[in-house]
């Protein structure tokens, strides 16, 4: 049988440990017992008083070796580096007996405490009992470990303690860290990478790197980092390609199942990048004039930006000096700064996670985007309902196999987007209609009781989760089944987080003002802030309602009920083609959809609705006529060939009448087909934008032949109808596209030019700045945008994409 | 060895290095801990130590002198399970009920020391608990509905 001793004193188990050199130190048990070793003897340690202990001297931390991870988490004494290491290791269970001493003397290679204690330049304290007493040698972390499971820990010896110099944590330090694991509870890593670094007066006195899981020990190369320190900040800065090449050169990462070497090299590298530009990062802007995004007269000064932040505004010439010679200097001079623009309808949703760069909106100057629109977007997402959900989102943001559905949650979805990195930031509202599929299915019916307390439920969830507010779309399915009380109750939870209600609401056309009430009425009954999106009337008929949809603005202010709208600056919209159909051919999801167009007196019916109308439906054929809808995309390569063409053209070119010939579009297509519709006058969008509570959007569908807002409505606004027809001043218009919205949506420390505010910035041209894109080539980089700014870093410089990524993303708080 | 089993003091004599979920089987009769994956990744056999959670499949009787074992058996007679067990059948958080001993383990581990769990707390509370049934939401929410209902118990 096996023999055990519980010793409880640290003398007790060294003599213990002598005497029977064989056995096994037990400490968490976490590793040994899955190792499933024959075992003769065991010693049992986690009960022994010596190595439970956290002890601060003035230098350093000592921190016993069989605590468990779970209290080391719970001392306020252990490096904040050390416990974000901890928290990332396997689950609760396994951190309530798992232990540092077994993780060290276990040398795994991805054993995930390891990088931070080479980081930290760990020493160990190792115990033996030897004539009569109790001897001890120290030994640094490096030289401990030798290779996989390869320690020098002799027979008789106890690991006893790590020693830690608080100089190596102190808090003037930069750290940076991130485990990437396949999932983050039981992964054994792929890949951990930290970092470390600190600056006195200027000059570099700390540069440390070290990665664990990539080769067979943990990586830090104390060559390297001697190289690059004690230069000055901005030589070392200067330095950034250097210091990667070299790592670049020495990193060897193994090639095993959970991931490709190269692929593990190039997420070294990137966060190596990442952590350098960041970390201490300052830039200076110079000789510009501010137009800060609240309104207020534009102004001269310069900015000092450092790290993500805003630090100073002062006027001119402030920066200046030998103080600043590391800070990247833009010279400003001619040119308009502001707040990076803030796009508060967008279709990024499912790009982002495919192409996080979004170029067409950093080209514009666009820095934050809210996604999650329309009521329906990528999250929530049921598992059983992905293949109909991916169907029904395909016509407004695109397909895509390249990542897994399989998120269910808007937590999951939005840490997708961070493991992304998109190169601007990105918030989220939760869409209405994936929490009705959740909660109930896509059927065309009421909620019961129990459904809509359950969507509530989901509806808190994600707002928990950090989304801004919730959105509807009232023409699209399963939103459109909802009656006005649904949705009343569904804002009030939203409400209780001060979160705002996002609408593209029910018709924009023929019954407009009765729908407008409805929303209206929402916000009263419920206080959730009321959003308008993409604030418009559609069709000739329908012009004259607009002093009257003024008037219902206004009236609801002076109630007291809190309203703002958002805006593309275009006569035409864009959307799926299959919303030219009644909404009762799209009950039951796309599947029904596809059976419906199959059958030949279905077919007949929405025709007649068509030609007809049915009330309170908008009829996009009444009101754009088929002449003026023209098809954006399609998916098969097939048709290709119609993209371009309008719903007349379609029909002349395949020989039918124009709704027969896109009947059939759609039902090869699976309803994937994107359109844009000519409804409005420029006179209009004058009208509205003058509006107190209007901001600018883009509402850019990014798959397929895009609309040319996707590239050009910020730099419309201010070209065309600020700089050309003086419809406002830059002031204002900037305050649209910046403060109002950030207010609007609730997102908290962007959208002003002001000291300590993120740094989200761009430096425009207000004599040359326009959008160059048109319905026949929408795909144009609008002019006179000249540098963006994403937390700090540059993202375009002098009009070109700088490769680097530095978005967030935006959770309500 | 002496360690308190369900609240009452047992003396084991045994293999120390028996796993504690083959002990609690053999040797006390105690079955509701069940045998997921054997290597502490699923969560199935977990039971509470002092008050917190631990896989029983991975822990060996002999480092437990001393202390407190608490099984779904011993810890059915408590309030706080009559809390969590209403709370999960009201979310329908139990499918084929693989899990629930170690997700209620899980639960009271968390409970016990965060009373006021955010949903990100619960997520990563029961993150060492694989369900093949639920995909995770029901439970979630059951955890939640127990904090909120069973106040004052934690
Ligand atoms: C499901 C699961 C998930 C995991 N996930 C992670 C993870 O994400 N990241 C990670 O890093 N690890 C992970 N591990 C591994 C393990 O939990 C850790 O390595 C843990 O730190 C080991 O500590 P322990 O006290 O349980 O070690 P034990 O198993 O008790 O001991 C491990 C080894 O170290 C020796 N030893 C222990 N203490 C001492 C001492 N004081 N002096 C001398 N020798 C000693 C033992 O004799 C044994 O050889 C996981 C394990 C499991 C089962
Ligand atoms: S059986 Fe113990 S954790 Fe899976
Ligand atoms: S309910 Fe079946 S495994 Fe969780």
């Amino acid at each position: 049988m096996v023999t055990s001793y519980n010793p409880v004193s640290l003398e007790e188990a060294l003599r213990c440990k002598a005497e029977h050199p064989e056995a096994v130190l037990y400490a968490g048990g976490t590793d040994l017992m899955v190792a499933k070793k024959e075992l003769t003897s065991l010693i049992f340690i986690n009960q022994v008083k010596e190595l439970q202990v956290v002890k601060e001297t003035d230098e350093a931390i000592e921190i016993g070796a069989a605590i468990t991870y779970r209290d080391l988490l719970s001392d306020p004494a252990v490096p904040e580096l050390l416990k974000q290491a901890i928290r990332e290791i396997a689950a609760p269970s396994i951190r309530n007996t798992g232990t540092m001493g077994g993780n060290i003397c276990n040398a795994s290679p991805a054993g995930d405490t390891l990088p931070v204690l080479y980081l930290l330049d760990a020493v160990l304290v190792l115990a033996t009992f030897e004539e009569g007493r109790v001897e001890r040698r120290e030994a640094a972390i490096d030289e401990f470990i030798r290779g996989i499971r390869k320690t020098t820990l002799q027979q008789t010896e106890i690991l006893e303690k790590i020693i830690i110099k608080k100089a190596a944590f102190s808090k003037d330090i930069r750290f940076g860290f991130k485990k990437v694991g396949a999932r983050k509870a039981q992964a054994i890593s792929k890949l951990l990478f930290c970092a470390a670094l600190s600056q006195k007066d200027g000059i570099v006195t700390d540069f440390k790197v070290a990665y664990g899981s990539v080769g067979v020990t943990v990586v830090r190369r104390k060559d390297i980092e001697k190289k690059y320190t004690h230069l000055s900040l901005a030589a070392f800065k200067a330095s950034i390609e250097e210091i990667l090449n070299d790592y670049d050169a020495i990193l060897k990462p193994i090639d095993d199942q959970r991931s490709t070497a190269v692929y593990r090299k190039k997420v070294c590298l990137n966060l190596l990048k990442d952590f350098l530009m960041t970390s201490y990062s300052r830039v200076v802007i110079t000789g510009g004039t501010l137009v800060d995004g609240t309104g207020d007269k534009a102004y001269k000064a310069d900015v000092l930006i450092e790290e993500d932040k805003i630090k100073a505004i002062a006027g001119p010439g402030s920066f200046a000096g030998e103080e600043f010679q590391d800070a990247e200097v833009f010279d400003a001079t001619g040119l308009m700064v502001s707040p990076g623009f803030i796009d508060t309808h967008s279709h990024s949703d499912l790009k982002v996670l495919i192409e996080p760069e979004v170029l067409p909106k950093l080209w514009q100057g666009i820095t934050t985007e809210v996604l999650g629109q329309d009521g329906i977007s990528m999250a929530p997402l049921p598992i059983d309902y992905i293949s109909d959900w991916k169907k029904n989102l395909a016509g407004l943001d695109g397909e895509s196999s390249q990542f897994c559905w399989k998120y269910e949650t808007t937590a999951n979805y939005l840490a997708m987007i961070e493991e992304a990195a998109p190169a601007l930031n990105e918030s989220y509202l939760v869409p209405h209609g994936n929490i009705r599929m959740e909660a109930m299915g896509l059927e065309d019916r009421e909620p019961t009781k129990e459904e809509l307390h359950e969507m509530c439920k989901v509806t808190r969830r994600e707002m928990e989760a950090g989304c801004l507010g919730l959105s509807s779309g009232l023409i699209y399915l399963p939103c459109a089944y909802a009656k006005t009380e649904e949705l009343i109750e569904l804002c009030k939870v939203v409400a209780e987080y001060d979160g705002v209600f996002v609408v593209h609401q029910r018709s924009e056309a023929d019954t407009i003002l009765t729908s407008m009430k409805e929303i209206l009425e929402i916000g009263r009954k419920s206080g959730v802030k009321i959003h308008f999106s993409h604030f418009k009337v559609c069709g000739k008929n329908n012009w004259k309602y607009l002093p009257k949809m003024f008037q219902l603005l206004d009236d609801a202010k002076a109630e007291g009920i809190k309203v703002s709208l958002d805006q593309y600056p275009y006569v035409a919209g864009s959307t799926m083609l299959g919303v030219i159909l009644p909404p009762w051919a799209h009950d039951g999801g796309t599947d029904k959809l596809m059976e419906r167009l199959k059958d030949s007196s279905a077919r007949e019916q929405m025709k007649k609705d068509i030609e007809q109308g049915i009330p309170g439906w908008d009829n996009f054929i009444e009101f754009a006529g088929v002449d003026q809808i023209f098809i954006t995309s399609v998916n098969s390569a097939k048709n290709q060939e119609v993209v371009g063409l309008s719903l007349s053209e379609l029909g002349e070119r395949k020989k039918k009448e124009a709704l027969e010939a896109a009947f059939d579009l759609l039902l090869e297509e699976e309803n994937a087909v994107g359109m844009v519709d000519f409804y409005g006058l420029e006179e209009h969008i004058a009208q509205i934008m003058k509006r107190e509570e209007m901001n600018v959007c883009t509402d850019g569908l990014l798959s397929g032949k895009p609309h040319p807002r996707v590239f050009g409505s910020f730099p419309r606004v201010l070209g065309k109808f600020v700089r050309e027809e003086k419809i406002l001043e830059a002031e204002a218009a900037v305050a649209k596209m910046t403060g109002k919205a950030a207010a609007a949506m609730g997102i908290k420390q962007r959208g002003l030019l002001k000291e300590g505010y993120y740094a989200d910035l761009v430096l425009w041209d207000a004599d040359r700045i326009i959008d160059k894109g048109t319905f026949k080539e929408p795909a144009q980089r609008p002019e006179g945008i000249y540098h963006v700014i994403v937390n700090g870093i540059p993202v375009i410089k002098n009009g070109e994409y700088t490769g680097e990524r530095n978005g967030k993303v935006i959770r309500r708080r | 060895m002496v360690f308190t089993l369900n609240y009452k003091a047992v003396k084991y004599e045994g293999d120390p290095s028996k796993r504690l979920l083959d002990v609690l089987r053999d040797d006390y009769g105690l079955m509701e801990q069940k045998e997921g994956c054997g290597e502490g990744e699923c969560g199935a056999c977990a039971v509470l130590i002092n008050g917190r959670s631990v896989n029983s499949c991975i822990t060996a009787i002999g480092s437990l002198a001393g202390k407190e074992v608490v099984t779904l058996e011993g810890y059915r007679s408590t309030k706080q399970y009559k809390a969590l067990e209403e709370a999960f059948a009201k979310s329908g958080a139990v499918q084929c009920g693989f899990c629930i001993p170690g997700m209620i383990m899980a639960a009271e581990s968390l409970l016990s020391s965060n009373p006021n769990p955010s949903e990100a707390d619960i997520r990563e509370g029961i993150s060492g608990n694989l369900c093949r049934c639920t995909g995770y939401n029901m439970i979630v929410e059951g955890v939640q509905m127990a904090a909120k209902e069973g106040k004052g118990l934690w």
